[in-house]
């Protein structure tokens, strides 16, 4: 392991199950989930962090990790096998008074204090896995500087209807936090937390020393640290943050983020190319559309060969349409395949997953999206409404 | 297979090519969407073991450099052997015929001579296939043969640059002739050869090192046993912008692009990380080969596209290939055209060239 000291570590909370994504997360963490066509969700945050210049992440997984594992593998793909840096898979771990889980995502951390003391950083910065938004850490970095902060939180405006699911952070005109409440009925702020903290690290290290000990805490930023941290009358800064950000926590969230990406000026816009979000994926031919093809609105990526139609959809890597069939507002993950004649609206087809010759899966006037987990043969017609995993 | 050292040759060129070997190797020109064309030896290389792999260098050569960097997609940034980028000579005037110009081996002898592996593959970089040269090594000491030369059987010699090969019925080697007609043994500029015949035959030449490798094999061939071994799959060559496009448009078919691509051996090459390619309303495309990052409005037909092309709204392509960042401007027409890297078509543009001679719009062109 290289001891270089660091100014700004990153750990990288990737260890959350995502229940509510159903037969997406029955085989893998939510981290790992693929999204828009050729990425898996987890590329977004370790973009940033080599965007902005951080090349030393601990990534702390628990909830089935063998894909994520050897997604990351180095960490090449994001040009994060530094020699001063690298990317640290940290799961739970054994000790002399026996193993633990990790009980929240501060109780992530407080196991992981000896690696990070090994950097000798500053500054912590602390993210999820789990987030889809392009965003130069570094900026915030520079302001928790110029704040003098104790804890810089990333924060954004919300629709005031709905401030009451997120977080809520009240601050003064300098940008101090004088409040935090976690999902409050009576918002009094649409400012919401985005899970993106920078700490300064000795008062983390003595927060997560605290909190560790204290046994009616659920070791958790929002609900324990933050709030103690307050009390202590410690320095907190709000950075507001004014880019796209998003936590696709549901299907219906999951299913919308990706497909805002065909509009035509998509809030998410993937395609530029300063901050490009960098995947790891397999070196796949370019993708082929046959002659009595029709693709329309759709985001196709290499490897895939499609004969048959579709629209307004999107299709990953390695995807195959055969001739006659039809794919309409569906997402079809690495792999998957919509055999002849059948035909796929509204639904998500999990990797590899088949979908037999003539098989109808799915409706357009369905409120509910059909998902498809992965590595599923579907041979029987299928109304929407109910879930495969 | 521990056993056998790569060499990749680059340093020749070809005056077919025009401006697509202009300011490149024949090895980088772009191909297939999102490969270059020392892609498919160095792959096969790879995909039969070796891990050990130089590369003489052309004398324009900084799109090799570019393009191999450290040999990080091809798995041979190692400890152990690795990508090797041997210097090629300036050979003042350019190479037309021989592919294997003696003196490059002879200037890089230290990393023949250093080699632990008993045999060389050695390939050019213009033809495309898929194989697994083990087949070819295991023929090669079975036959107890110091060379054996790789080849295709061919029904229309005469529609194909040579060399050929004149093989005896046991496959050894006669003579290797510039033409052919009819039935040929189509040499696939490629043979293995034992590492200390090729250090004895670098001696023995020292002074004629402007020789190419293949004119003293006939030179050696009552005192060498000289093999060769057929080659059963799909074989492409690229010797002009003519069997470019030919060799393009055969990667439509789905049998040749299958087994090019789809097999578990993937060509492997520089990632560089594209989005999806976009299709707007009101596109229309088909029977075509498109890479990542485009973003395609109009008409695409019977066509390859690279990455990162933009075709606007009612630009028709057909029979086309458009290299990385091609622009489209709307109501442009194009026919058997071959753009070039960065090339601008504007709006409403008439450009097209025939079935037997591709228009070529050179690197960068606006039109």
């Amino acid at each position: 392991m290289s001891m270089q000291r660091q100014e700004c570590v990153a750990m990288l909370l990737a260890g959350g199950q995502g229940s509510r994504l159903g037969a997406l997360t029955k085989k893998i963490a939510k981290p790992a989930v693929a999204f828009g066509g050729k990425h898996r969700i987890i590329d977004f945050s370790l973009s940033n962090c080599a965007n902005s210049g951080i090349n030393t992440v601990g990534v702390l997984t628990q909830y089935k990790p063998l894909l994520l594992n050897s997604y990351i593998g180095t960490g090449a793909a994001w040009d994060l096998d530094d020699a001063y840096g690298g990317v640290y898979l940290l799961p739970p771990y054994a000790t002399e008074t026996g193993g633990k889980w990790y009980l929240g995502t501060a109780d992530a951390i407080y196991q992981n204090i000896d690696f990070i003391d090994n950097y000798e950083p500053e500054y912590v910065l602390i993210i999820s896995g789990d987030h889809l938004y392009k965003m130069d850490y570094s900026l915030m970095l520079d302001f928790h500087k110029k704040s003098g902060a104790d804890l810089t939180i990333s924060v954004m405006e919300v629709p005031w209807e709905e401030a009451s699911r997120f977080g809520i952070l009240t601050a003064d005109e300098n940008k101090k936090i004088r409040k935090f409440s976690e999902k409050p009925k009576e918002p009094d702020s649409n400012l919401a937390s985005m899970g993106i903290y920078i700490f300064s690290w000795p008062v983390l290290k003595e927060a997560l020393q605290k909190d560790g000990a204290a046994k009616d805490s659920d070791h958790d930023f929002g609900k324990n640290v933050i709030p103690m941290l307050l009390n202590e009358g410690k320095n907190l800064y709000a950075y507001t943050f004014s880019g796209y950000w998003k936590d696709v926590g549901t299907i219906e969230s999951y299913y919308e983020t990706n497909m805002e990406l065909l509009e035509p000026d998509s809030p998410f816009n993937i395609f530029e190319e300063d901050m490009r979000v960098f995947s790891n994926s397999n070196i796949y031919p370019p993708h082929y559309l046959g002659a009595d093809s029709q693709v329309e609105n759709t985001l196709v990526c290499n490897g895939s060969q499609i004969l048959g139609h579709a629209k307004h959809s999107i299709l990953s890597f390695n995807v195959f349409i055969d001739e006659g069939a039809q794919v309409t507002d569906s997402i079809l993950l690495p792999g998957a395949q919509v055999m002849k004649g059948a035909c796929v609206s509204r639904a998500i087809i999990g990797e590899n997953s088949i979908v037999q010759a003539g098989v109808s899966l799915g409706s357009l006037n369905s409120e509910k999206i059909t998902v498809i987990g992965d590595s599923q043969v579907i041979d029987q017609a299928w109304e929407g409404g109910k879930d495969h995993e | 297979m521990n056993n056998a050292l790569g060499l990749i040759t680059t340093n020749y060129t070809n005056q077919n090519f025009g401006k697509l070997a202009q300011a490149r190797p024949i090895a980088t020109i772009p191909f297939g969407g999102r490969y270059r064309l020392v892609d498919f030896p160095l792959s096969n290389m790879v995909h039969s073991g070796i891990r050990s792999v130089g590369i003489t260098t052309a004398h324009y050569y900084r799109s090799i450099i570019d393009h191999l960097g450290a040999g990080k997609e091809w798995s041979l940034n190692r400890k152990n052997g690795g990508l090797f980028i041997l210097p090629g000579s300036n050979y003042g005037m350019k190479r037309f015929e021989g592919k294997f110009l003696l003196r490059d081996f002879i200037n890089n002898r230290p990393y023949l001579a250093r080699a632990k592996e008993d045999v060389v593959i050695v390939s050019a970089s213009n033809k495309i296939f898929n194989m697994d040269f083990n087949d070819l090594v295991e023929h090669h000491r079975q036959s107890g043969a110091q060379i054996t030369l790789l080849y295709k059987e061919i029904p229309d010699a005469h529609m194909k640059r040579g060399p050929f090969l004149e093989l005896t019925q046991e496959g050894n080697l006669v003579s290797i002739e510039r033409e052919s007609k009819g039935h040929a043994a189509w040499f696939m500029d490629c043979f293995v050869i034992n590492t200390n015949d090729l250090l004895s035959l670098l001696d023995w030449y020292e002074t004629m090192d402007y020789m190419d490798m293949t004119d003293i094999f006939t030179e050696n061939i009552t005192h060498m046993k000289i093999s060769s071994y057929p080659f059963n799959g799909y074989v492409g060559a690229v010797d002009s912008p003519y069997d470019y496009m030919q060799c393009s448009l055969e990667l439509l078919k789905p049998e040749i692009r299958n087994e090019l691509f789809n097999s578990d051996k993937k060509i492997f090459t520089k990632v560089q990380d594209a989005p999806p390619t976009k299709y707007l309303a009101g596109c229309h495309v088909s029977n075509s080969f498109i890479s990542s990052g485009s973003i395609i409005e109009g008409t695409v037909e019977n066509s390859l596209l690279f990455r990162n092309v933009r075709v606007e709204k009612g630009a028709v392509l057909k029979n086309c290939v458009i290299m990385q960042r091609g622009r489209i401007a709307s109501g442009a027409s194009l026919e058997n055209v071959i753009c070039d890297k960065f090339v601008s078509i504007s709006e409403n543009a008439r450009l097209s060239g025939n079935r037997y001679k591709p228009l070529v719009i050179g690197k960068g062109e606006e039109l």
